[in-house]
């Protein structure tokens, strides 16, 4: 499995003074291939997170194509492309809340239960455990610190065992004990094959990653 | 769509602010829509009802009943009066150009009597010529109204041993008549010779008759008149009036006229409140909506991140949306039925225009149809802040709530 970005760039009007139209985004190339971790690193407002939602299909890159076993994801309708991101994707948006009137177990399995899939309570609550979060489980996702929070979210993200994981700033709260057990669980669902672009400022990351590149002023470059 | 349901549900129990706005103004809209249809349809029942109980093309009264009460005060509100025309009127009115029926009424006031608080009218039909009080009678599926007994409008309180008493004598209920709604509900009727007798009693138990001057066995105190096919109405009541004295030619559709004028106001003053009642609770609801939209937005923009389809946003919202509403309009709906039907009797003393509630049919039908109304409401006004927030692309929505 891979996931094939051909060009893809993404422009944005600024609302306010000055030159208002411009490149968040400048055409980039980029393949994830499954067993692979790919890591972005980059100042911020370089353009990492408009990239990463342009590849796992929320935000439509203004040119170029994304591919997903060759078929361009961006040309299929809502319902095909949401179904596709629901079973085959793992998103750990950089701005990650859940739904605060289900509780953190609940928000975990929320993927799974969305188009009719098998209970996956156990695996839910195995993932709470290895983040170190069980005991909210049963917690209401607005109680939840932003570090926890954000343990949810790389739960959910993990829940389906999905082929691509786009993972934006997922330790951005966390200490580093925790930020090496997110790596680690990444890490692992890289070696059972699955492709995870890992957007982050953590230097350490570099261990983790088969390969790093750097993202400036919406330039992706290779990296150390 | 289980998906959707559970979410919905479970939503809507953890925001009880969202929730119980969506649900009040749905029972307002429920009850608006439930208590108002069924004010307008009890007149307009009422309406119709008093105009085939009224059977005749034209009324004509005694002059004197002017001001006192005319025929209409009579039917209408049960204000009750004794006045009295000759046979020689009748007779003239009887040749007049155009009529093809009549049939004469004789009108007698009650002395307080047991069955009643107040005074009752006693109405006298002539059974021989009778087309407006036999029809009616029939349709009570009584055994019609033998001489010497009297059949009671649906208001009057049948004794237990089924006797009332006039006048010092007593007369069997023969039978008691379907409500109509109007003052007609508060009579007695009996065929005229029996009602001659009661005033032949009254005249002896009173110190002064009110009877100074009349033959009753010969005077009436209304005329039912039906005109021949193709004659207009208003000519032969007009033709009445110049012709004959001391009577009153009413045509009945003038009389029903009123009524109808004074339905179309009340209608159109509970049309404007049902009105202004939907437009400012349809305002709250958007304002609510656009108030809470940046909470829908984190939700939505989660759902979205996690594989949601705008249709499967689209099915959690309307679900919750349905069922909150639902759930209010049921409550308002509810509440309005068991105000409406107790009230119904005081609601027709203030409008004094016939009132007659509806069948349970009708009912049910105002009900479901306030509850699908209601609901509705709640749905659009729902569906479109959604649509308004999921238009947008994910990959934007992510970001506004930071
Ligand atoms: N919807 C938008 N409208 C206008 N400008 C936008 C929009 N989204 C992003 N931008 C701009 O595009 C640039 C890249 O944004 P992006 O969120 O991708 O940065 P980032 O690298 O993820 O930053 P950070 O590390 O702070 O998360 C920024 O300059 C931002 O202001
Ligand atoms: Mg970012």
């Amino acid at each position: 499995m891979e996931i094939k970005a051909e060009g893809i760039a993404r422009t944005f009007f600024r609302k306010g003074r000055g030159t208002n139209f411009f490149y968040a985004v400048h055409p980039t190339d980029l393949t994830l291939r499954s067993g692979t971790l790919t890591a972005v690193v980059g100042k911020s407002g370089s353009g990492k997170t408009t990239l990463a939602n342009m590849l796992c299909g929320l935000l439509r890159p203004t040119e170029g194509r994304v591919l997903f076993g060759g078929e361009n994801v961006y040309a299929w309708d809502d319902r095909r492309r949401s179904e596709w991101r629901s079973r085959k994707i793992g998103v750990v948006p950089q701005v990650s809340s859940g739904l605060q009137s289900l509780t953190v177990l609940e928000n975990v399995v929320l993927p799974s239960a969305m188009y009719g899939g098998a209970d996956r309570t156990g695996f839910a609550r195995e993932l709470l455990k290895t983040l170190g979060v069980a005991e909210l489980s049963d917690v209401y996702a607005g109680e939840l610190s932003g570090g926890e929070a954000r343990r949810m979210a790389v739960a959910r993200a993990l829940i389906n065992v999905p082929e691509l994981i786009v993972a934006d700033e997922p330790t951005g709260d966390l200490d580093p004990e925790m930020t090496r057990t997110v790596f680690g669980l990444l890490r692992n669902a890289a070696e059972k094959g699955a492709a995870v672009l890992l957007i982050t400022h953590e230097e350490n990351a570099a261990a983790f990653a088969d390969r790093v590149f750097v993202m400036e002023k919406g330039t992706l470059s290779p990296g150390f | 769509m289980k998906f959707a349901f559970d979410l919905a549900v479970k939503t809507a129990l953890r925001k009880p602010f969202r929730s119980l706005v969506t649900a009040l103004l749905a029972a307002l809209l429920a009850f608006s829509v439930f208590a108002g249809g069924f004010t307008v349809i009890s007149l307009r029942n009422g309406l119709d009802c008093y105009q085939k109980r009224l059977g005749a093309d034209i009324v004509v009264t005694p002059n004197a009943a002017k001001g006192h009460g005319t025929v209409d005060d009579i039917l209408l509100q049960g204000v009750t009066g004794n006045y009295y025309m000759s046979q020689k009127e009748i007779d003239k009115i009887a040749a007049a150009e155009g009529v093809a029926a009549v049939s004469q009424q004789f009108f007698l006031t009650s002395a307080k009597a047991s069955c009643c608080s107040t005074r009752v009218q006693i109405i006298g039909f002539d059974p021989e010529t009778d087309f407006t009080v036999l029809p009616w009678i029939a349709e009570s599926r009584s055994g019609g109204c033998p001489p010497g007994e009297v059949v009671v409008g649906a208001n009057i309180n049948v004794p237990a041993d089924r006797t009332v008493t006039f006048y010092g004598q007593d007369y069997p209920v023969a039978a008691q008549l379907e409500s109509t709604g109007t003052g007609l509900d508060a009579a007695v009727y009996a065929d005229r010779e029996t009602v001659v007798g009661m005033a032949k009693s009254a005249a002896r138990l009173l110190e002064t008759s009110p009877f100074q001057g009349v033959d009753i066995a010969t005077a009436a105190s209304a005329v039912l008149i039906k005109v021949a096919e193709g004659v207009d109405v208003q000519t032969v009541a007009d033709d009445i009036n110049i012709h004959v004295t001391k009577v009153q030619a009413t045509p009945a559709r003038s009389m029903v006229s009123g009524i109808a004028q004074g339905l179309q106001g009340v209608s159109g003053v509970i049309g404007a409140l049902i009105g202004a009642v939907w437009a400012l609770a349809l305002i709250v609801l958007i304002v609510v909506f656009a108030l809470l939209s940046n909470e829908r937005k984190k939700e939505f923009a989660v759902l979205r991140a996690v594989g949601a389809s705008r249709r499967v946003l689209t099915r959690v919202m309307a679900c919750e949306a349905a069922l909150v509403s639902g759930v209010g309009a049921l409550v308002g709906a509810g509440l309005a039925l068991l105000v409406s039907i107790p009230l119904s009797g005081t609601l027709k003393n203030a409008l004094s225009l016939p009132f007659l509630r509806p069948g349970a049919g009708v009912i049910v039908i105002l009900f479901i149809g306030a509850l699908i109304l209601s609901v509705l409401a709640g749905l659009l006004t729902a569906g479109a802040s959604a649509r308004k927030i999921t238009g947008g692309e994910t990959g934007l929505l992510l970001r506004e709530d930071t």
